[in-house]
Parts: structure tokens; C-alpha cells; sequence
């Protein structure tokens, strides 16, 4: 103790150091959580932040108005909305009818329920994103009231997001599919019967590999979500940008860009 | 500086953080106010490293709202905050340029320190990948630094004069 006494300032940062480790941990424990008082803050936080945001996206939306005209705008946000809603359409449409009847069969054998039959959206605007550090994390302004739950899945209308990490009052915590560790089964939707896993590679892109290496893929081909795991079926992952043949594994690589703008997420959409 | 008006402006820049700062920013790429502020109080005041224990606290708040790991922000911030110190000795603290030094430094050491926290913990994200992006930042949070310390200098200016006046 004397020796704690002797050296304060050694101390001091000593036992900084040993408490971030420890809410370090904690946080990791718990997938990102942040404990009871931090799930206390970040309500108070989103209060904050919600009309903040509010008056920050209107300073935006009106500078960028006044450089490419307000009408333009709005014509341009209305018809990427109308494309969203019909490239969801196309893609529902190109599952084959034999293929959707088989699937159908299945799920009811498994008593699945794909989320385009059975699951509920909520939208959420982004309140907080912290522009300061390349790992896309952020909160949304609706929360457990709104039915979020921990792994909700999250999407835009160009394919998947993320997974919720943490949900309280009015908020949730959204982490993207790019830091996503764990993998995340595929299949191409030219044919679905060309199936593997992807995961995040740290370059703002997802890597992975095919189940069989005879498959066919190519660059441009588009992935969707099988179903398998944490990720409800038919959700756009991404298209190939990049194949290879890894030979020491034996196995056919690919390098996926994901079809979501992560800059510019403004409003996402929450699988409840 | 006081520890009340340490408060206020941590607490300002952690809010600006996650809503304001996102209108300046390009391509997900933007200035970090907590960093910029610490580097830059510690750097023109003489106690200026007592800012250390707020600078954490709002990098804490900060990783609540929006960091993938809570505690991993104010661990590189602490490193950093120690580097800045040891810096400052041996820098001349009223030019523009040492500052920029540091600051780029700060940056660098900063989100390397981050990166290595969450590398540990099994992200992704490789350090070629994060080094890629730094000029960014770092041109980013120099001209934040330099914003701040136009302020803070005026600060110090005025305390200094206040000293000489009472002969303190």
C-alpha cells in the first residue's frame, strides 16, 4: 500500500487502466451491451440526440436542396423508394414457383416462418453515428416499445444492415453486417442452389466460400440470405465483386460488396 | 479551466459527436471533438492533463451510444492523453505547428489503439484497412485542433495577462 502511496500517478492510470479492461470485458461479455447504467444513459442520450438529429438531417436535407433543387430531391427519393419496392418484388418473383412451393413444404416441416410471410417492420431513423471511427455502429430511435428485441434483424431498402446489439427505451443499438464475425450463410440468386458462408473481412466488404467448389459463380452475381442462422431468407447480402480458388483449402472463394450504401444510412427498417 | 466548464464542453462535444458532426462528415469519415479536445487542452495548459478523467468519461458516453466494445474509446484516449503530456515539454505550445504534429501523432496513435482493442476482441477489420483512412482523420481533426485552439489561446492569453496584472 505504501508503494500505491508512493506512486500516485502510476496508481492512478493503473487503476484506470484495470477498470476499462474490466467494462471492456463486460461489454464483449454481453455482445456489445453496456450494463444497466449505460442502458440508463443511452435513453437519456437518445432523448437528447432525437431532436438534435432532427434539426441537424433538416440543415442537411436543406443544404443539399439548395445545391440540387428540392424537387429533385424529392422526385429522386420517391422513385428509390419505388425501386426498392420493385427489386424486392423482382427478387420475390424470381424464386421459382416449384422452388417456392418445395420451400413452403419444408418450412412448415421445420415450422419456419420466413420473414416476408411472418415478420412485422418497424422504420427507424438513425439518431447517433459516430463519424469518427470506421466501424459502422449506431442507434436507431426505436426501441423495445416499438417490439425491437437483442438480434432483431436490420435492413434498408437495398439489403441487409445489421442485427440489434442492445434495445432499450427508444433506442436500439444497430451493428452492421461488415463487423459481422460469425457466418452468415448464403445463396446466389441466379441459383439457389448454390449455396456457402460469408463474414465480415475488415475491408468494408464480406468474404467467404462456396459449400461446393464445382459451383458456378461469378463476378456480379447477387447473394441473398438462405435462411440458416441468425438471418431470415431472401435478405440481399451483397453481389461478387471478386472469385478465387484458394488451394490450400481447396475451396472457391468469393469477395461480396454489399448492395447497402453504409454511408448514407439515414432510416433503416427492423424485422420484428 | 474549471471542472464545471470541463463538463459543459465535453458534454457539448459528445453530443455534437453524434448528431452535428455528421453534417460535415464525408463518407462516414469525420473529426473526433473529445480527441480534439484533449489534445488540445492538454497542449496549451500547463495542468492541462487533468481534462483526462472527463475526456474518458464522454469517450465512455460516446462508446454507449455508438462504439461496437464499451470502454474500448477511452482506453485509446487515455494512451493518447499520455502521449500528448509527454509531448508538451518539449514542445513549444503557442505555434500552430507543434500542434499539428501532435495532433496528427494523436490521431494516428488513437485509432490504432482502438483498432488493436477490437482486433483483440475478434473484429474483422485489418490495421491496413484503418491506416487507410488516417489522412483523413488526421486532416480532419488537425483543423478541428487548430478551430479549438484559436479559442483556447485566447483563454490562456487572457489568464496570463490576469496573472501578470495581480503579480501572481
Amino acid at each position: 500500500m505504501k508503494w500505491f502511496g508512493e506512486h500516485k500517478l502510476f496508481s492512478a492510470i493503473a487503476g484506470i487502466v484495470l477498470v476499462l479492461i474490466i467494462i471492456i470485458a463486460g461489454s464483449f461479455m454481453t455482445a456489445g451491451g453496456s450494463g444497466i447504467v449505460g442502458r440508463g444513459f443511452q435513453t437519456a442520450a437518445s432523448a437528447v440526440a432525437k431532436p438534435l438529429e432532427a434539426v441537424t438531417s433538416g440543415i442537411g436535407n436543406t443544404l443539399s436542396g439548395i445545391i440540387t433543387f428540392r424537387d429533385t430531391q424529392k422526385e429522386n427519393d420517391k422513385l428509390k423508394q419505388e425501386n426498392a419496392e420493385l427489386r424486392q418484388e423482382n427478387l420475390e418473383l424470381k424464386l421459382k414457383r416449384s422452388q417456392l412451393r418445395q420451400l413452403k413444404k419444408l418450412s412448415r416441416a421445420f415450422n419456419f416462418k420466413p420473414y416476408t410471410e411472418n415478420s412485422n417492420a418497424v422504420a427507424g431513423n438513425i439518431t447517433e453515428l459516430d463519424y469518427s471511427s470506421p466501424y459502422v455502429v449506431f442507434t436507431i430511435d426505436k426501441g423495445k416499445s416499438a417490439g425491437i428485441k437483442k438480434n432483431d434483424i436490420v435492413v434498408d431498402g437495398d439489403g441487409l444492415v445489421g442485427k440489434v446489439i442492445e434495445t432499450g427505451s427508444g433506442w436500439s443499438k444497430v451493428k452492421s453486417v461488415l463487423s459481422e464475425s460469425n457466418n452468415i450463410s448464403f445463396k446466389i440468386l441466379r441459383d439457389t442452389s448454390v449455396t456457402g458462408v460469408l463474414k465480415g473481412n475488415g475491408k468494408n466488404a464480406l468474404t467467404g466460400y462456396l459449400m461446393e467448389s464445382s459451383d458456378r459463380v461469378v463476378e456480379g452475381d447477387t447473394l441473398v440470405t438462405t435462411g440458416i442462422g441468425t438471418y431470415p431468407e431472401g435478405i440481399r447480402i451483397g453481389k461478387v465483386s471478386d472469385v478465387s480458388y484458394d488451394d490450400d483449402q481447396q475451396l472457391k472463394t468469393v469477395t461480396v460488396k454489399p448492395t447497402v450504401n453504409f454511408s448514407g444510412l439515414t432510416r433503416v427498417a427492423v424485422f420484428i | 479551466m474549471t471542472r464545471k466548464k470541463l463538463i459543459i464542453l465535453y458534454l457539448a462535444a459528445f453530443i455534437c459527436q453524434l448528431t452535428v458532426i455528421n453534417l460535415i462528415g464525408i463518407k462516414n469519415v469525420g473529426p473526433n471533438l473529445i480527441l480534439c479536445l484533449t489534445v488540445v487542452i492538454i497542449f496549451v495548459f500547463e495542468e492541462g492533463w487533468r481534462c483526462i478523467p472527463y475526456g474518458l468519461g464522454a469517450a465512455l458516453l460516446l462508446d454507449v451510444c455508438a462504439g461496437p466494445v464499451v470502454g474500448a474509446a477511452p482506453m485509446a484516449l487515455l494512451f493518447t492523453g499520455i502521449f500528448v503530456e509527454a509531448a508538451r515539454e518539449r514542445l513549444n505550445t503557442e505555434l500552430l505547428a507543434p500542434l499539428a504534429v501532435t495532433g496528427a501523432i494523436a490521431t494516428l496513435l488513437n485509432n490504432v489503439v482502438y483498432w488493436l482493442i477490437l482486433k483483440i476482441l475478434g473484429d474483422p477489420m485489418s490495421l491496413l484497412y484503418v491506416l487507410k483512412f488516417q489522412i483523413f482523420y488526421i486532416i480532419y481533426n488537425i483543423l478541428v485542433m487548430f478551430v479549438i485552439f484559436h479559442f483556447m489561446n485566447k483563454i490562456r492569453a487572457a489568464r496570463e495577462k490576469e496573472e501578470d496584472e495581480y503579480g501572481i
